[in-house]
């Protein structure tokens, strides 16, 4: 990826170490069931932020309230110095602030290639550019005439982040991106995001695989039933005894 | 006040046929998660066969009422098997054109089986007036409208135990919930669905039978009480029976309690219809405010909505101008007004491609459109007097605020609720607008001008084949702008849209702006072909835009194929009354009631067999026939395309390299 830093145009980068996602005091609740209290969490550009839990924890929720995808109770969202609580995903979008799906979400019956340009076309910010290098870099560009549909599964989730990395956003939300990877493409994928990072995006990575969490974020956000139990560097969270004892457990290693 | 609750009284008996419609309603959805639209159909299927052994041979009353019943249940169950089993996987949207397939077979065989006459008023229920015990003087009350009420309650009660406490019962609600659930508890799914189909049509066949009692049957009367039963089981979320029952019962009687008051808003406003599209309304709004702007996640379906083909070449239409112009100059004259009919339903059917077949979205409105679009041509020639094209234009322009009005509710609702919207919208439109006699003459009908054109009569009784030209000139047009919106950035967000609206509204698509394109755009195409209508009909009868003529021509859309240009003049050419193919065989009784019966069990096949319509149908047989012939005998595949139509599109190159397929040579007719 190292053309894909040189080709990129300053003053983006300028506006994107400016941006940050300030999230506060988030809370959703279904019927009286509380999903989310009171989560805070900021993400600013050019850093890797891991959220992890166990199942059922509130991460999907975390990302759905944040996006416009679930409305929630109570609590502030504001991204790039704007109030954003409820504006809708596609207004999120087109303001650099993009998600992908724990399910993709995928428009199943357009090829590879459409799918992806649909999103670079429709986002204010995305171009063919974007589209081309968001192709490239998830390495899709033997089967970007394929139907979705005919795709093997572990691709899809390379056409999912694709797509979103087509709208050419400041921070990306991925909702468990590496789902069904083994280590080494794990791995793989731990240092394509990385490199993302290095050049500006900002990143929250939602997922199951310890090993790629703690090993590429700068800070991580545990949530326990819908509450952030801690947040802190890999090395801190990886000791903490609230956190082992909660989700760890024998699992971490 | 005396009055109007005398009035809430008497419509018990509605309301309990309401509620025992909506009873075999909820118990199909449960069963097997779709919304019947051929209740209707069955009921009056039920009836009519009722009548005939009952009243026509002289049967004693149980007799004929087990023989409708029984009728009934065959419908359903037979149609549950060979075509709701095939398609439990598939979209929403596919199993309600099913449905409406089934209703339109079921309406149209009514005067084929049973003839063309109205059947005699029955009242076999005792009719004896029962003094209430309050009010002063004292309410009474029909014996017959108690009776129905009565079965309605016991019914719903029956209903309630049967679903709690047997293992039938309960194994239905796991099956709701999870299929797997279900298998555990020793029960397949599919016999669970087969016997709740078997129930909900005998309700259904019960419900017509009893209140044929009470009403005048017509072949359209339970298709159009369909609307406030879809409104009692949306009140119980068409899971409670109670509620359904308490809400079938309550709209019954508002709706004759209102009678009263409906008349003396019509001479207020001068608008008809209250009676008739009140609930409607209501229903419309509770729907849009507890519907959600963007969907929950969805589960998996294995089967996926019809393909949309990639490329709708120009040299299609090149060949269906050629091809119609050669048909006009070619064909004795009276040959050339069907195909103007097949022209203009085409046109109708091109408008259900953009917003069914490209956005995935049911409106079961667009004969509503076409009827704006004709009352406003018609009334807007006669009265600024403005020469022949513009009113057809003014036409077109009137629905597209109709359309937007309409997009919004399918903004928040989707999928059975967006169907029901819709429905309601056409039904209202008919009752309030197109009922209304100081504006579209209801029955003397609405008389335009004929047409005059740089001279030229247009005139479709004198002079047909110029007429022809004028209407293939405007599908051909109306063809370009569909095929145009396909290739846009606008049509791929259609796609996007249909695909998963989820994953479109985090790509940056507005679900709101796309969605209401689509509606607009729509309601244009429609209104511009109910203009032609009432062009090509001098004088227009807006009987020919009511509710069930906008549900069977979605279905003859589907038929013919509703995701291309060429789906839509296949189900114009094939199945319009009055079109080509009709007009092969006369005006005899097949045309008239056999091909609309054809075209009902044509859909229903389609669904299952054939997603993408006759047309794809025809394709596959002419890519077959390609791979068939030598190598040599192909014609190489064109090597330019078509010209780009977008120098922006960030795809030309994939567009380009789509595998050209071995359809070279079928490629012309698959438009």
């Amino acid at each position: 990826m190292p053309s894909h830093a040189a080709t990129r145009a300053a003053p983006v980068d300028e506006q994107r170490r400016a941006t940050e996602l300030v999230i506060t005091g988030l809370s959703v609740s279904f019927g009286g069931v509380h999903a989310l209290s009171d989560v805070d969490l900021s993400i600013a550009a050019g850093e890797l932020v891991g959220l992890i839990g166990p199942n059922g924890a509130g991460k999907s929720t975390f990302v759905d309230a944040v996006t416009g995808y679930v409305r929630p109770t109570g609590g502030q969202v504001s991204f790039d110095g704007r109030a954003a609580t409820r504006w809708s995903p596609s207004r999120l979008a087109h303001a650099g602030l993009v998600r992908t799906f724990q399910h993709l979400e995928l428009f199943d019956d357009l090829t590879v290639w459409e799918n992806i340009a649909i999103a670079a076309r429709s986002s204010c910010r995305g171009s063919a550019a974007t589209a081309a290098r968001a192709l490239d870099l998830c390495k899709l560009s033997d089967i970007r005439d394929y139907v979705v549909t005919q795709v093997p599964a572990g691709r899809r989730r390379l056409v999912a982040l694709a797509r979103a990395l087509a709208a050419a956003p400041i921070l990306l939300l991925a909702d468990e991106p590496a789902a069904g990877l083994d280590s080494h493409e794990s791995a793989e994928f731990g240092t394509v995001l990385r490199g993302l990072v290095d050049d500006g995006l900002g990143i929250l990575l939602i997922d199951h695989d310890m090993s790629l969490v703690l090993s590429v974020c700068d800070r991580l956000a545990v949530l326990v039933s819908g509450a952030k139990l801690t947040e802190g560097t890999p090395a801190e969270v990886r000791i903490n005894k609230a956190v082992i004892a909660a989700y760890l457990g024998g699992a971490a290693t | 006040m005396h009055t109007t609750i005398s009035l809430a009284i008497a419509g018990l008996g509605s309301g309990g046929a309401i509620a025992l419609m909506t009873l075999g309603l909820v118990v199909i959805y449960r069963g097997s998660g779709v919304l019947n639209f051929a209740h209707g159909g069955i009921a009056t299927m039920a009836a009519y066969v009722f009548i005939r052994f009952y009243y026509d041979w002289g049967l004693p009353l149980p007799v004929g009422i087990i023989i409708g019943v029984v009728v009934a249940t065959v419908i359903g169950v037979v149609f549950q098997y060979f075509v709701i089993r095939p398609i439990a996987d598939a979209p929403v949207l596919t199993k309600i054109v099913a449905t409406l397939g089934l209703l339109v077979a079921l309406v149209n065989l009514v005067s084929p089986i049973f003839g063309n006459g109205l059947p005699p008023p029955l009242q076999f229920l005792p009719a004896q007036r029962i003094q209430l015990p309050f009010g002063s003087p004292p309410f009474g009350l029909g014996e017959d409208r108690l009776i129905i009420a009565l079965v309605a309650v016991v019914v719903a009660i029956g209903l309630w135990a049967l679903y709690r406490f047997t293992r039938f019962g309960v194994a239905t609600r796991a099956a709701t919930e999870n299929e797997r659930a279900a298998i555990l508890l020793g029960q397949s799914p599919q016999r669970l669905a087969v016997i709740n189909w078997a129930l909900g049509s005998a309700l259904a066949g019960f419900a017509g039978i009893l209140l044929a009692s009470l009403v005048q049957l017509t072949p359209g009367y339970y298709t159009e009480l369909m609307i406030p039963v879809v409104a009692a089981a949306l009140v119980g979320g068409f899971q409670s029976f109670s509620l359904a029952a308490i809400a079938g019962l309550v709209i019954g009687c508002g709706q004759a309690a209102l009678g009263l008051y409906a008349v003396s808003w019509q001479n207020a406003t001068g608008v008809p219809g209250w009676q008739e599209a009140l609930p409607f309304v209501i229903i419309a709004v509770v729907l849009c405010l507890r519907g959600r702007s963007i969907p929950e996640r969805a589960f998996l379906l294995n089967r996926p909505l019809p393909k949309v083909p990639k490329r709708q070449s120009g040299k299609t239409l090149g060949v269906i101008a050629v091809a119609g112009i050669a048909y006009y100059a070619l064909v004795p004259g009276e040959w050339a007004d069907p195909m103007t009919t097949s022209l203009i339903g085409a046109i109708v059917f091109l408008s259900f491609v953009v917003v069914v077949g490209y956005v995935g979205q049911i409106s079961l409105v667009q004969m509503g459109f076409a009827g704006v679009g004709a009352l406003t041509a018609a009334q807007v020639a006669s009265i600024s007097g403005i020469p022949f094209p513009l009113p057809l234009i003014v036409g077109a322009a009137a629905a597209v605020p109709l359309g937007l009005l309409i997009g919004i509710p399918a903004l928040r609702v989707r999928g059975i609720n967006l169907a029901v919207i819709t429905l309601g919208a056409a039904f209202t439109l008919e009752q309030m607008l197109f009922n209304d006699p100081s504006l579209t003459g209801r029955d003397t009908g609405l008389v335009v001008a004929a047409p005059t054109l740089f001279g030229v009569s247009l005139n479709s009784v004198t002079n047909p084949r110029a007429f022809g030209y004028f209407v293939l000139a405007v599908f051909l047009l109306a063809a370009i702008a569909v095929m145009l919106v396909r290739r846009s950035p606008l049509g791929m967000r259609f796609l996007a849209i249909r695909a998963n609206e989820r994953g479109a509204a985090a790509a940056g698509i507005s679900i709101t702006r796309t969605k209401l394109a689509a509606f607009a755009i729509a309601g244009a195409i429609a209104g511009l072909a109910g203009g032609l209508m009432a062009y090509h009909d001098l004088n227009v009868s807006f009987t020919d835009f009511t509710t069930l003529a906008s549900i069977t021509y979605l279905s003859l859309a589907y038929l013919g194929g509703i995701t291309s240009v060429g789906g839509a003049l296949t189900a114009g050419i094939l199945v319009v009354s009055g079109g080509v193919v009709s007009n092969l065989f006369g005006t005899g009784s097949f045309s008239t009631t056999w091909i609309p019966v054809l075209a009902g069990l044509g859909t229903m096949q389609i669904v299952v067999t054939q997603p993408e319509g006759l047309v794809g149908a025809n394709a596959a047989l002419l890519r077959l026939a390609a791979r068939a012939l030598p190598q040599w005998a192909r014609r190489p595949a064109p090597t330019t395309p078509e010209p780009a139509s977008d120098p922006t599109d960030p795809a030309p190159a994939a567009v380009a390299a789509q595998p050209q397929e071995a359809n070279t040579t079928g490629g012309s007719q698959h438009a």
